[in-house]
């Protein structure tokens, strides 16, 4: 990692969640000289301040809730593994990856070129490009803000329980996402070929495509496989929204008391998060060194 | 080209690469510990057949039918002006004053269940993260039992990924089983999947330690807890303050979703508006909502600032 | 100098150290009385750190014996601290933790674990830390993090650590190699100041013979892992200097031939072996 001692290096990681991403990072970085104290006694004090703010947590436990936990607990070791059960949840899998893939995709197909935008690596002048990227950075944020989930219910008013609303609701707030921070990643790579590259006549396009894209590439994919985790993790609950997929399954089987049936479920969410991290890993791994 | 079975093998899934090589190569020639890649152009088919896969698979399934353009457009139009207030009969919730003052109790508590959840996921992190991390149980300054500090590692490790694998929201459904709906519900629910997440995050911090302190601090007479206290949690505490702090923008911003479960904050009053069709009041709580992620983000990049 | 029968401080007896192939030290003996400031000299490569390894217990010998105070190293595992304690050339101080801490983490291994993450948490003051820090001359920097500090002030830490150790044997890997000459010659004078003042024996490897000769009692010449001199310092002799930094040496870093050009020899010292 070139770009982790230039001061917009730390920019790219105020990503919104890219945390993640972000250890590998993070962790070959310097070692960065330490917050203040004084810094992790704000927040311990904020902390502390939200546990005061609570009121008495009076019938905080549910009634009958400890036994039910100890019911759910005590499913797991008869989880239900009919054929017929392990059918749906194989299909609640598949819908879940499906509205994540989808998803992912109509962030790829407005993000990239986003990032191209927010990076402002094609506009030559100062002039042009200073109110192209705060625009577009400005627009950016607030189509972020919203969690993907929020983007759903108001989609769902404009085109009713069609799966288009979840797609969208992931699509949406996440191209956002992948624009602010595969731009930023888009400018934060080694200046040095660029400069090499510029001396010996190559417009900005032709420098965005040579050196940037691929130094960038790496981390690129990484965080797009990142986003990709995040979006099955929230096509996973589109229930919310009334559409189907593994929350909505979960939501019938909690609804009708069979913990017994709620652990497959999980399981299969577990496997798939598991999968794409290796596969995340495999491919950093490929495209890097 | 003097590798023909190479390009033969392009194609070949993942899977089944491993029956192939063992029919191209040489007898008696080992495995090679480096994989080779697949070719980018099979990445690219296939998640190009992933994409189109998945738009059949979505819309497939979908028996009621899309609007037509003109509806949609229509719909939108009046959805908008009814979010902030145009055609509203009588006063709308942004003209009163009771309103932004509801608001502003909301937000106060959406922030305080934020700060519940990032400070106990904080806690749990700082307190399990030696069990999680491969220098505290199977490495340098691990226990005399290995088996003791494998057992510790792959258990924490395990509770890491399961915890971070399930979203906040199903933590919630599952949670408001057996406690009763509210804040701590939502924080606790938030919490869980935070430990997963802050737990992988910062173990592969202490498994990046600087080990030579460690070590003068072992020659020096330190015993495994004194030489975790002075040789590693300084080297990893600041980090994970940074960690948190990059969190609780992420954790803000679902803590209005989980309150659609848990009922608390502003997430449990952008529920109750949308059931009751208060599209004007809806608006209010998303306005509120994002001026209080965009503040949120602001604070967090300020004190990270501050930290440096 | 070294008068007989005693117990000898440090003694290796026979001392072969190998990894793989590569002999570090071959079938070395020395003996260093209590009290005694010892230098070890030779180009880099010749087996300085790696010797000062074992005698700190941080290396086993592949064959020989190690012993401090007439007992074996690897029979003192509980003990080793109090009887020696090491500066080792990279410091391995936490950058993160102030000056104070650094300091008191000398005394881990006499602290229960309670009382070490106290001192740690509480604006608690341990009397000897201070006094080791205004000692060394870092009483204004006391409570200022490591990293902060410059190589000069950082070595000065390691000191004050070693100090509050407090240990009878007294270790230093190359404690110079990274300051320029007027602070060697302080940061010299203060360790053998220091190892004389508590009666203790120190053992310091260095790449600058002259700073050697002026300031230590004894003066022991390392080359290929093995002995080339051993002579109180004021007999040392140029020629010892020039056989001992000859090229042809097996260490490829050893190259000027003269005597007079040693300081130039050897500043990594003997990294590569670690």
């Amino acid at each position: 990692m070139t770009d982790q001692h230039t001061p917009s290096g730390e920019a790219a990681r105020t990503g919104v969640g890219d945390a993640a991403v972000e250890s590998a990072n993070l962790v070959t970085a310097r070692p960065r000289p330490g917050p203040r104290p004084l810094l992790a006694l704000l927040l311990a004090a904020a902390v502390l301040a939200s546990l005061l703010a609570l009121d008495a947590p009076e019938g905080l436990l549910d009634r009958g809730g400890l036994r039910v936990a100890g019911d759910m607990l005590a499913s797991a070791l008869s989880p239900e593994l009919s054929p017929a059960f392990l059918a749906v949840v194989a299909e609640a899998t598949l819908l879940t990856l499906a509205y994540a893939v989808a998803g992912i995709s109509v962030a790829l197909l407005l993000g990239l070129p986003g990032a191209v935008l927010v990076s402002g690596t094609l506009a030559h002048r100062t002039l042009t490009r200073l109110p192209l990227v705060g625009g577009s950075r400005g627009v950016f944020a607030t189509l972020r803000a919203p969690h993907e989930l929020v983007w759903g219910v108001l989609f769902v008013q404009v085109v009713g329980f069609h799966p288009l609303a979840g797609i969208l609701a992931i699509g949406l707030p996440y191209a956002a996402i992948i624009a602010r921070v595969l731009g930023e990643r888009l400018q934060d790579v080694p200046q040095g070929p660029l400069a090499a590259l510029r001396s010996a006549g190559a417009s900005p396009a032709q420098v965005l495509w040579y050196a940037r894209v691929p130094a960038a590439l790496p981390d690129m994919i990484g965080y797009v496989l990142y986003r990709f985790e995040c979006a099955v993790r929230v096509s996973a609950v589109l229930s919310v929204i009334g559409l189907g997929g593994i929350g909505h399954q979960l939501e019938l089987v909690l609804y009708d008391l069979r913990y017994e049936a709620m652990w497959p479920l999980l399981a299969a969410l577990v496997l798939v998060i598991v999968a794409i991290d290796r596969l995340s890993a495999r491919l950093r791994r490929a495209v890097g060194a | 080209m003097s590798a023909p079975p190479r390009g033969r093998r392009v194609g070949v899934s993942t899977l089944d690469r491993g029956a192939h090589e063992g029919l191209v190569r040489p007898p008696g020639q080992a495995a090679r510990p480096s994989r080779r890649r697949p070719g980018p152009t099979l990445a690219v088919v296939i998640a190009v057949g992933a994409v189109v896969g998945s738009w059949w698979f979505t819309l497939a399934q979908e028996t009621t039918s899309l609007p037509s353009p003109a509806v949609i457009g229509e719909r939108g139009a009046r959805f908008l002006s009814e979010l902030v207030g145009i055609g509203v009969e009588g006063p709308t919730a942004y003209e009163q004053a009771s309103q932004w003052l509801l608001m502003a109790e909301l937000a106060r508590d959406t922030v305080v269940m934020s700060a519940l959840a990032v400070g106990l996921a904080g806690a749990v992190t700082v307190a399990t993260v030696g069990f999680a991390s491969r220098l505290l149980t199977v490495g340098e300054l691990a226990p005399a039992r290995r088996g003791t500090g494998r057992a510790l590692f792959t258990a924490t490790r395990g509770v890491h990924v399961v915890a971070r694998a399930i979203p906040e929201l199903i933590w919630a459904l599952l949670i408001v089983i057996v406690l009763s709906p509210g804040l701590v519900a939502g924080a606790l629910a938030l919490a869980v999947h935070e430990i997963g997440v802050l737990g992988r995050l910062s173990s592969d911090v202490v498994d990046n330690v600087d080990h030579g302190p460690l070590r003068a601090l072992r020659s020096s007479g330190a015993g495994t807890l004194q030489a975790y206290g002075y040789g590693v949690l300084p080297q990893v505490l600041p980090q994970l303050v940074t960690f948190l702090l990059y969190r609780w923008e992420v954790v803000l911003r679902a803590t209005v979703v989980v309150g659609f479960v848990t009922g608390a904050g502003l997430g449990e009053q952008l529920e109750s508006l949308r059931v009751r069709l208060d599209w004007d009041g809806l608006g209010l709580v998303l306005v509120t909502y994002v001026l209080l992620v965009l503040v949120g983000e602001a604070v967090a990049a300020g004190l990270r600032r501050l930290a440096r | 100098m070294t008068p007989r029968g005693y117990t000898p401080s440090c003694e290796l007896t026979g001392v072969t150290l190998a990894y793989g192939d590569v002999t570090a030290v071959a079938d070395l003996s020395l003996r260093v009385a209590p009290g005694e400031t010892v230098a070890l000299v030779g180009p880099s490569g010749a087996g300085k750190t790696s010797l000062l390894r074992m005698l700190a217990g941080m290396l086993p010998a592949s064959s020989g014996t190690v012993c401090l105070q007439g007992q074996p190293v690897d029979g003192l595992s509980r003990d080793l601290p109090r009887l020696v304690g090491m500066m080792q050339q990279r410091l391995e101080l936490v950058g993160e933790l102030a000056v104070k801490h650094n300091v008191q983490a000398g005394a881990l291994g006499r602290w229960g674990v309670l009382r070490s993450l106290a001192a740690l948490l509480l604006p608690l003051e341990y009397p000897p830390a201070r006094a080791a820090a205004e000692r060394v001359g870092l009483t204004d920097k006391f409570g200022v993090r490591v990293a902060r500090l410059s190589g000069g002030e950082q070595q000065r830490v390691a000191l004050a650590r070693l100090l509050v150790q407090d240990p009878a044997v007294m270790l230093a890997d190359e404690p110079v190699a990274a300051l320029d000459p007027a602070l060697a010659e302080d940061l010299v004078a203060l360790l053998c100041a220091l190892a004389r003042e508590g009666d203790r024996t120190l053992v310091a490897s260095l790449h600058t013979p002259e700073l050697a000769r002026a300031h230590f009692d004894r003066l022991v010449g390392l080359r290929a892992g093995q002995l080339t001199f051993d002579l109180p310092s004021d007999q040392v002799g140029a020629g010892d200097l020039a056989a001992l930094y000859e090229r042809a040496s097996p260490a490829p870093a050893a190259s000027s031939p003269s005597g007079d050009g040693l300081a130039r020899n050897a500043p990594q010292g003997d990294d590569a072996r670690r």
